[in-house]
C-alpha cells in the first residue's frame, strides 16, 4: 500500500464520518449597531390609539415618546415605562423600543453591579439592560426591549408589564428606592 | 517485508483516527459545550417544525442537536465564521409565545473586567434588535448576543434576525478577542 493511498483513504474516511461538517456559505450580513435613535418629537399616533383603546394613562414626553406608569401589583409601587415614537428598520421590519428606568448612578457602577445586570438578562424571556453614560460621568441604568413597531394593543400591554416588572426589581434591588 | 506492512497499517490506523478525532475536536470547541444552552432554561425534545420550515425557505444548512435546537453556521468576511442557535423550545408570557435566537461572543473568564462590562452594557443601547448576555458556565463568564422575536415569526422577519444575530456577535468577538472561537 503506497504512501499516497493511505492519505488519500484517511481523507475520504476524514470526509464520510459524521461530526466533520463542510461549513455552509451562508449570506454575509451588514451591520446592525446603530447610534442612540433620535427623538420623533411628534407622538406616533398607532402608539395614542392603543393607548387610549388599553385605557391606560399616559404624559407625551418633550421628545414626542409616551410615558405611562403601572401600580406593581402586591407591591404598593409604581414604574414608569416609556415607549419611542421614533421607528426604525430591520429589514422589512419596523421596529421601536421601549424602556424602564431602573437607577442612575453619580459614576461607573462596579463591576459587580454591571456583572450581575449582564448575568440577570439571562434570565428574562425578554429584553435586557442597557446603560448610557452623560458627560458628567453620571450612568443610567434602564430595562429595555425592541418591539414590532405596528404591535396591536393587547400585546404592548404585555410587553410594556414584562418591561416594567424587572426594571422595578432591579430599582429596588440596587437602590433600595422607588423613584422611577 | 512483514514489519514493513504492520508499519504501514499502524500508519493507516493513525492517520484515521488523526482525521475522525481531529475534526471532531475541530467542532468541540467551547460553542459545543454551549449548544446546549437556553438562555430562557427551556428545552425540548424535538426540532420546531415551524423552524424547520422557515429554514428550508430560506435555503439555510442548518444541525438540529439532540434537544432539537437549530444549529447554523455562517461564513463571514475575512474567513472569518460564526455559529447561531434557534431555540426550539418557546418561552410564553400570556398569549405572547417567543423563541430566543442565540450567537455566543466571548468567553471572558471567572471576572470579566470594569471596562468590559460597561462596554457590553452601553453596547446594548444601540443595537435594532437582542441584546448582549452573560451566561456562567463551569464558573466562567459567556458573552452571548441573543434576540428574541415571535415564535410565529415569518421566514421573512426570521432571516432579518438570523442576519442580525450573526453579524452583530462575530463583530463583536473580533472586537473583543481578535479571535474567531465561535
Amino acid at each position: 500500500m503506497k504512501t499516497t493511498h493511505i492519505v488519500l483513504m484517511a481523507i475520504l474516511f476524514g470526509i464520510v464520518v459524521p461530526g466533520f461538517r463542510v461549513k455552509a456559505r451562508q449570506a454575509e450580513a451588514t451591520s446592525y449597531r446603530s447610534e442612540r435613535h433620535k427623538p420623533a418629537n411628534t407622538p406616533d399616533p398607532r402608539i395614542k390609539k392603543a393607548l387610549e383603546k388599553l385605557k391606560l394613562d399616559y404624559k407625551i414626553t418633550d421628545s414626542g415618546d409616551f410615558k405611562v406608569s403601572f401600580n406593581i401589583e402586591d407591591e404598593g409601587r409604581m414604574q414608569y415605562v416609556f415607549i419611542d415614537s421614533g421607528t426604525y428598520t430591520l429589514g422589512s421590519m419596523e421596529l421601536r423600543r421601549i424602556w424602564s428606568p431602573i437607577a442612575i448612578f453619580p459614576k461607573t457602577p462596579s463591576a459587580k453591579v454591571m456583572n450581575q445586570l449582564l448575568e440577570a438578562g439571562s434570565t428574562k424571556k425578554l429584553g435586557g439592560y442597557q446603560m448610557v453614560s452623560d458627560k458628567d460621568g453620571s450612568c443610567y441604568i434602564t430595562f429595555f426591549h425592541q418591539i414590532d413597531a405596528d404591535t396591536p394593543p393587547d400585546f404592548l400591554l404585555i410587553y410594556l408589564k414584562a418591561v416594567a416588572l424587572p426594571a422595578d426589581e432591579a430599582e429596588k434591588e440596587l437602590t433600595g428606592n422607588d423613584i422611577f | 517485508m512483514h514489519r514493513h506492512n504492520i508499519l504501514k497499517g499502524c500508519l493507516t490506523i493513525a492517520l484515521l483516527t488523526l482525521f475522525t478525532f481531529g475534526f471532531r475536536k475541530a467542532g468541540n470547541n467551547s460553542a459545543k459545550s454551549l449548544e446546549y444552552l437556553t438562555p430562557s432554561g427551556k428545552y425540548s425534545d424535538g426540532p420546531d417544525p415551524r423552524v424547520e420550515r422557515a429554514l428550508k425557505k430560506l435555503g439555510y444548512k442548518y444541525e438540529v442537536n439532540s434537544n432539537g435546537n437549530f444549529k447554523l453556521t455562517f461564513s463571514r468576511k475575512n474567513g472569518r465564521s460564526q455559529v447561531l442557535f434557534i431555540v426550539s423550545a418557546t418561552n410564553q408570557i400570556y398569549d405572547l409565545e417567543l423563541r430566543d435566537i442565540w450567537s455566543p461572543i466571548a468567553q471572558l473568564g471567572s471576572k470579566p473586567s470594569v471596562n468590559t462590562s460597561r462596554k457590553l452594557l452601553e453596547y446594548n443601547s444601540k443595537f435594532k434588535v437582542g441584546r448582549i448576555i452573560y451566561k456562567v458556565l463551569d464558573s466562567s463568564y459567556y458573552a452571548i448576543f441573543i434576540a428574541t422575536l415571535s415564535a410565529d415569526a415569518s421566514a421573512e422577519e426570521l432571516d432579518n434576525v438570523i442576519s442580525a444575530v450573526v453579524s452583530t456577535a462575530d463583530d463583536l468577538e473580533q472586537e473583543l478577542t481578535k479571535a474567531d472561537k465561535f
